[in-house]
């Protein structure tokens, strides 16, 4: 020990009291086992043995189909950028389905927020419905709403803009509803004490409390808007997702590696663009 | 003299309000041109809406009553969408936490591994996870199995990115006491970072578990598997009567996942 020697602080010593320490640490972050805990974590693990089973997952498939899947990419090899040209009006069709959807929603859902939040609603019968309403229109995904729109009006980017539309009014419907239940009612009740009327009330005191996660809901759905237009396409609501599913179900790898060159780039930008707006309003 | 200064505050908020006034005109502006271009190229205009709710409404009267004879048979595929978003949540898990602490600048051994990192996560994440599945399905055939792998790469990329920003956010005094006290680079993450950032990443996982159900119920329509496939071959065979009941267990399957979100989500913050 030279250390100790050197009449310094014992090191060995210093070791096994940072051990213990770190022993101890590690005792008290490991939650003990009682019968309860047991019961859930069997439980758990049978949950994931039926799941591994039923979506016959095996190492053994990976390894088979890996040169598959090289294959597929040595075939996507390299990218057709002579199909750029073509693919230019379908991402600004794209572009133009999420823009549209995105700004008819935000105003559709705007009053159906104020209807739905427990704390502005005129009455419960009023509320519940439009919960209901706004809970059926998020309850499955756009690509669903958009395949019984395309059965309904027809192919094109029409159908899968209502599809966007709807889904949107959902999500945004029930978050600004809920924005609006948190806003702060010290404000409103000394506005009503001063005897402003029920409009400017929720003019001046509830809606700026409320504008700024609004814009941001507004902006987020945008960027998730433009992202699902891009999968509408596969069901046959147009854009470059159209082209990208319809060049590999027709086995054109090398223009589908474009097509999705182009779409993740798309898909960036507009990440970029919405980060740097988001950062300007808030 | 008060009375100057109170007019020149006054005006000085009316300044300032007549210049937001004019920010507020020209983005709405801007805003209103967009539309317009959009609605023309996107085909979007009121008469066309008019004219398709009728076949809306049409197709809607088709699909009633449910038919609810074919719920036993819908139960097989409903189980499969919910394990492939169970597995398609775990998985990542195991592989976004490593890539997480390579992300973040706080953790990264270097600063190049960091860039790297998160150009490979960021790549994972832009990818929507229907994509992957169409070319996982061309590569290994039909089945939930492609669809797990789908949603596992996508979620990857969702789950790193969430893991790193929490990791980034961790306050950096903890990190600096540990240093000072001389613990190694693996204690700090295991002590100091790790109790810090877990419930916010629960609650991400959480966020994404309910994220893949909802993205599972879809992958069906590139033939991996589940609901959708079962909802996809209906309307591809006009049973809308079938249709309309998978998508009622479709809906009530997710809100009571999202109630079992929240439930779990409480109890961790």
């Amino acid at each position: 020990m030279r250390s100790s020697e050197h009449g310094l602080y014992d090191v060995s010593k210093s070791n096994s009291a940072e051990q213990a320490i770190t022993e101890a640490m590690l005792q008290a972050s490991s939650p003990k086992l009682t019968p309860m805990r047991m019961l859930i974590l069997a439980i758990v693990a049978a949950i994931y043995w039926a799941s591994i089973q039923g979506t016959e997952i095996s190492l053994n498939d990976i390894i088979t189909g890996m040169p598959a899947i090289f294959d597929l990419l040595s075939q996507m090899f390299p990218p057709d950028w002579g199909y750029l040209k073509e693919l230019l009006p379908r991402v600004i069709e794209t572009l133009q389905i999420g823009i549209i959807a995105t700004i008819i929603a935000s105003i559709l859902s705007l009053p159906l927020a104020f209807l739905a939040a427990k704390n502005v609603s005129p009455h419960p019968l009023i509320y519940i419905p439009i919960r209901f309403f706004l809970t059926v229109c998020r309850g499955v995904s756009e690509i669903i709403w958009a395949l019984l729109f395309v059965v309904a009006v027809g192919l094109g980017p029409f159908a899968g803009v209502i599809a966007l539309i709807i889904y949107c009014v959902g999500v945004i419907g029930k978050l600004l509803a809920e924005a609006v239940e948190a806003v702060d009612p010290g404000p409103l009740e000394a506005m009503e004490a001063a005897g402003a009327s029920r409009w400017k009330v929720f003019l001046y005191g509830a809606w700026p409390q409320v504008l700024p996660l609004y814009l941001s809901y507004c902006l987020y759905y945008w960027d998730h808007n433009t992202r699902q237009a891009v999968v509408l396409g596969f069901v046959g609501a147009g854009g470059v997702g159209y082209a990208l599913f319809f060049n590999i179900s027709t086995y054109y790898f090398e223009k589908a590696m474009m097509a999705m060159i182009v779409l993740i780039l798309m898909i960036v930008i507009i990440d970029r663009f919405c980060l740097f707006l988001r950062q300007r309003i808030i | 003299m008060t009375d100057a200064v109170a007019a020149g505050m006054f005006d000085a908020v009316m300044e300032q309000r007549r210049a937001s006034r004019r920010q507020v005109l020209i983005i709405g502006s801007i805003i209103i041109v967009l539309g317009l271009w959009s609605a023309w190229g996107a085909e979007f205009n009121l008469a066309k809406l008019a004219m398709g709710m009728p076949a809306f409404f049409d197709l809607f009267a088709r699909m009633m009553p449910p038919d609810l004879s074919v719920i036993p048979g819908l139960m097989g595929p409903m189980i499969e969408t919910l394990e492939m978003a169970l597995l398609g949540t775990t998985i990542p898990i195991f592989f976004a936490l490593p890539l997480a602490f390579l992300c973040a600048v706080n953790t990264s051994p270097y600063p190049v591994v960091s860039v790297f990192a998160r150009l490979l996560v960021g790549a994972f994440r832009t990818v929507p996870e229907l994509i992957w599945a169409m070319v996982l399905v061309t590569a290994v055939g039909l089945g939930p199995f492609p669809g797990v792998i789908a949603l596992t790469l996508h979620s990857i990329g969702g789950l790193g990115k969430f893991y790193y920003e929490a990791i980034e956010s961790t306050d950096p005094g903890i990190i600096e006491a540990m240093e000072a006290a001389g613990a190694s680079r693996f204690k700090v993450i295991w002590f100091g970072i790790m109790p810090n950032v877990l419930p916010v990443m629960m609650s991400s996982t959480l966020f994404y578990w309910e994220y893949n159900n909802r993205a599972s119920t879809v992958l069906g329509l590139v033939g991996a598997g589940g609901i959708g496939l079962a909802l996809t071959h209906a309307l591809q065979d006009f049973r809308y009567q079938e249709v309309i009941t998978c998508l009622i267990l479709i809906v009530l399957i997710l809100v009571v996942i999202d109630r079992i979100s929240a439930f779990l989500r409480a109890r961790i913050i």
